[in-house]
């Protein structure tokens, strides 16, 4: 899920490095992501995955490792 | 095992947000119409026909000009109904509580990433609904407009529904956010077009949010000038006014200011004004040095302040008290927090430091100075709010300084590099 996320993170325009993103990277603080972006990426999982991530989990996201764990906890 | 009962915060979170609902949307819309509308002296131009866009999905922005603006900005577009985007705190306060859920109003965290508001207002918005937001947000401090948040013009590119607005002349001269008394004297609203789905489209983030700020522009009290508008401030037109205008303009001195009835004073200098039922500023005599306007004695502490945080070593640092949002219930009495400790705070150029306690235990944390625009202000200018890894917290300074720690790390943040800039000089002339 991890490397997916990456991949999800570049595709987005990302300029870091693949390498440079890891599980303690932050959406916010090192990519400079808005709250919209933040739902893309989400909306963006829930479409591939026709799983819904649940509304009460998105403020627990900041990093990519959150991310990663609430998706594989689907 | 018996089940963990949820916090408020976690029942909040878990709420999908659906479209208003119409009866009790307009039911209330016409409550406050009734409430304000002769109060308030308030009056509507057009300058579209609302009729193209009745029924269908669209977006009301404003320029949020007092916590009053609900009541000018909705009944403006009836019988629409609206889901409003409300500050996240709000929802914890007791008299509001039950209506903000009732009316599925969209809890926002004020200037700090939000996901939760966002996915709530696309909802609303694919379900055919209406949104009202105000993106500055927050209600204006000096009378005229902050910056629309960081991210404002993208959302409304990403909806892609017409944004419509009203722009409020006198609102904040009715409701003034040194001093929540109503004085009620005249409001005028005017309803536009600011986008349409086309504009939108072809137009980039960046400049859909120039654009927001410019045509969200405006100044109570350079409004009045020419309106001439008289207020009913029942003899106490500056009450509390020390606490937004806290420097001398006459002999520099910080925090030396006192204000009571009509009058704001000097404690060093003697330095004195008055502001009549206009909001006119009246010197006392030809020695004191008073700025045309309070809006413009403002800007210019900012001025004052941008050029000493820029100073070598710069601190901000003072006693303050902590307060949080209650995990069960609500907050009672009018109360914006709980308090819940007391330490130090101080501002440099990392960020704010918080050293001291929380429910007795020790407790300190930091927030970097470009995840930190500004503070929230809850309802006037006595204490400001920011979220600590999405707490709630709220300081209550020591000195009657609130103004000057908020305008502080807004210049610390921008000198920083922060993202959220303040308006291009001369853009809004």
């Amino acid at each position: 899920m991890f490397e997916r996320i990456r991949d999800t993170i570049l595709e987005r325009g990302c300029t870091l490095p693949r390498e440079e993103i890891t599980p303690q990277t932050d959406f916010y603080v090192d990519l400079g992501w808005t709250s919209l972006d933040m739902v893309g990426c989400i909306t963006d999982f829930e479409d591939e995955t026709g799983k819904e991530i649940p509304d009460e989990t998105l403020s627990g996201i900041s990093t990519v490792g959150d991310l990663s764990r609430v998706l594989e906890s689907l | 095992m018996a089940k963990e009962k949820l916090t408020e915060q976690q029942k909040l979170e878990k709420r999908k947000i659906h479209r208003t609902p119409t009866f009790l949307f307009r039911f209330m819309s016409r409550l406050s119409k009734f409430l304000y509308y002769k109060k308030c002296g308030v009056s509507y131009t057009y300058n579209i026909d609302l009729k193209p866009f009745r029924g269908k999905p669209y977006v009301v922005v404003s320029n949020h000009a007092s916590r009053l603006d609900h009541a000018f900005t909705a009944p403006a577009f009836y019988p629409d109904t609206f889901n409003f985007v409300v500050g996240y705190n709000e929802f914890f306060r007791s008299h509001l509580a039950f209506l903000m859920r009732a009316l599925q109003v969209i809890p926002k965290k004020n200037f700090v990433p939000y996901p939760y508001a966002v996915k709530q207002i696309t909802r609303v918005i694919k379900q055919g609904g209406r949104i009202i937001i105000m993106p500055e947000g927050m209600s204006s401090i000096s009378g005229a407009n902050q910056p629309c948040a960081v991210g404002s013009g993208q959302l409304f590119k990403f909806l892609g529904v017409p944004v419509l607005y009203t722009k409020i002349s006198g609102g904040y001269l009715t409701s003034t956010k040194y001093c929540l008394d109503e004085r009620p004297g005249r409001v005028d609203v005017v309803v536009d077009q600011l986008f349409t789905p086309e504009q939108l489209k072809t137009m980039t983030a960046d400049e859909i949010q120039a654009e927001l700020d410019r045509k969200l522009w405006h100044d109570d009290y350079e409004w009045n000038k020419t309106a001439r508008a008289r207020y009913d401030g029942h003899g106490e037109l500056a009450k509390n006014l020390h606490q937004l205008l806290f420097r001398c303009p006459k002999c520099g001195g910080m925090l030396c200011m006192e204000s009571a009835g009509n009058t704001i004073r000097c404690k060093v200098c003697g330095n004195e004004a008055t502001l009549n039922e206009y909001y006119d500023l009246i010197p006392k005599d030809k020695t004191c040095v008073i700025p045309d306007t309070p809006r413009v004695w403002f800007d210019e502490q900012r001025a004052q302040i941008r050029n000493m945080v820029a100073e070598d070593g710069f601190l901000l640092a003072e006693h303050v008290k902590i307060g949080m949002l209650p995990k069960y219930g609500y907050l009672k009495h009018g109360a914006t927090s709980e308090i819940v400790g007391e330490g130090t705070l101080v501002l440099d150029r990392e960020g704010i430091h918080y050293d001291g306690t929380k429910n007795g235990a020790p407790f300190s944390f930091s927030i970097g100075i470009l995840q930190l625009p500004t503070y929230g202000m809850c309802t006037d200018v006595s204490r400001f709010y920011t979220f600590y890894q999405g707490d709630f917290i709220e300081f209550y300074p020591e000195r009657e300084s609130a103004e000057l720690w908020m305008m502080a790390t807004e210049e610390m943040h921008r000198l920083c590099g922060g993202a959220w800039k303040d308006f291009p000089e001369k853009a809004l002339v």
